[in-house]
């Protein structure tokens, strides 16, 4: 596993810039946050480093081809079960009872097998969190993963991530200073462009 | 009691509609140009009694439902290779408007010089269904949500499995909408082709020989014969569509 570099990446969208020369390191194995205001460019650099966007400029570097995701939206089948959502990525390499072992340290145990149209938006933000862990890439890319959940549930998931990804890189957007404390290490601080 | 009160208004609506019928045949008094609602189901009635009723209702039963469910199966499966490949998408493109444009008459008579007639009824069917299903699953794989395709492109997720847990999905209210509007289809053209191909034994022979022969009680009774197999059809395929998609559910 290899620490993860961002080498000179510039975007634009419309002539609009959002990144220009952003250079970052995130050291393997480690949890790393990037914090900033709102529209600076924080899931652009996401997205260009999980190969959904191609930067204008720039290379991303050491990034492994297993990588989990939890998005800013959950991103859910919503006529499936959550077990049948997990399974959707992991086909059947995870078995299903420890599938149910993880959706019951999330509190969701009742919930395995109904569809996701009928949970609440918080357990909806488990099952996204649980499918990303269980994936077993070797990076895990969290943008605002917490946000919306209440302050217990939000420790308890924390902890459940922490436990299940450790010896992984973490890589995690949020605004909330609490949660950079949490992962600990020096936060990426973004600014956004004039 | 939500579901009833519709169904109760629907079955007044429809004895009122029966009431009239009745009534302006009573007052016109011409059986040839109008019978009564009565009259016919007499002769429903005497017909289902008689063997050679039923084995034509199967006879034109088979060959329509047959061009259905190909037309269903092969719109299916090639707007799923054309919303893969838009190659495909764009080298089907020009059978499809032609099928849609070209008027069933001219079809039919292009058919009779291809095909017997007994094969007419399955090709036009056919022809008539094909690109609403084609083009309503074309559509919903075309509206699939794209932040779902993003996720399991990142998750690598295998196309068999996209296509049951996102694709699917996002087809089945396009599918079930586009089988409502051509199961009534398939049954109206198949019939007409019947009747232009005067294919022997089928329902369509049997209206151009009530036409030939000015028996209008024989004319509405298999318009109502026609009508209560295509509904019967329609519901039966539909309740077996959304159970299917149900059972993809719970996998």
């Amino acid at each position: 596993m290899n620490e993860i570099r961002l080498e000179n990446i510039h975007k634009s969208f419309d002539g609009k810039r959002v990144l220009a020369g952003f250079q970052a390191a995130f050291p393997a194995g480690q949890a790393t946050c990037i914090m900033g205001s709102s529209g600076c460019g924080k899931t652009t650099l996401l997205n260009i480093l999980l190969g959904l966007l191609p930067p204008d400029e720039g290379r991303v570097l050491g990034m492994p081809e297993r990588v989990g995701a939890v998005f800013q939206e959950d991103r859910l089948c919503e006529d499936f079960s959550p077990l049948s959502n997990i399974r959707l990525v992991t086909g059947r390499r995870v078995p299903r009872a420890v599938i149910l072992e993880h959706l019951k340290a999330l509190g969701l145990e009742d919930w395995a097998l109904a569809p996701v149209r009928t949970l609440s938006g918080g357990m909806k933000r488990r099952v996204a969190i649980a499918r990303a862990v269980l994936y077993g890439g070797d990076v895990l890319v969290l943008d605002e993963a917490f946000k919306g959940l209440d302050e217990k549930t939000k420790a308890i998931t924390m902890e459940y991530v922490r436990e299940n990804t450790r010896g992984k890189t973490l890589i995690a957007v949020t605004h909330d200073g609490e949660e950079a404390a949490f992962w600990g290490g020096a936060p990426i601080k973004m600014e956004a462009l004039p | 009691m939500r579901q009833a009160k519709p169904a109760l208004e629907k079955a007044i609506a429809a004895a009122l509609a029966l009431l009239l019928w009745q009534l302006g045949a009573m007052a016109l008094d011409q059986p040839l140009l109008l019978v009564s609602p009565l009259r016919v189901l007499r002769r429903l009635g005497s017909l289902c009694l008689e063997a050679a009723f039923w084995k034509t209702v199967a006879f034109s039963f088979q060959r329509i439902a047959a061009g259905f469910l190909l037309a269903f199966f092969a719109g299916i499966l090639l707007a799923l290779l054309a919303g893969r490949f838009h190659l495909l998408e764009m080298l089907f493109w020009p059978y499809v408007v032609t099928i849609k444009s070209v008027p069933v008459a001219s079809f039919v008579i292009l058919c009779l010089i291809w095909l017997s007639a007994g094969q007419l009824p399955v090709f036009i069917s056919f022809l008539m269904v094909f690109p609403i299903i084609y083009t309503n699953v074309l559509q919903g794989i075309k509206s699939t949500d794209p932040k779902l395709l993003e996720m399991a492109r990142l998750y690598k997720v295998p196309w068999r499995r996209r296509l049951l847990y996102i694709y699917l999905p996002s087809i089945r209210p396009f599918l079930i909408s586009a089988c409502g509007v051509s199961l009534g289809m398939a049954w109206k053209s198949g019939v007409a082709a019947e009747v232009i191909g005067i294919t022997e034994g089928s329902i369509g022979e049997m209206l151009y020989e009530s036409k030939i022969y000015f028996n209008t009680a024989d004319l509405f009774c298999w318009t109502v014969v026609i009508i209560l197999i295509s509904v019967a059809f329609e519901k039966l395929f539909l309740l077996l569509i959304r159970k299917g998609f149900a059972g993809l559910e719970k996998l």
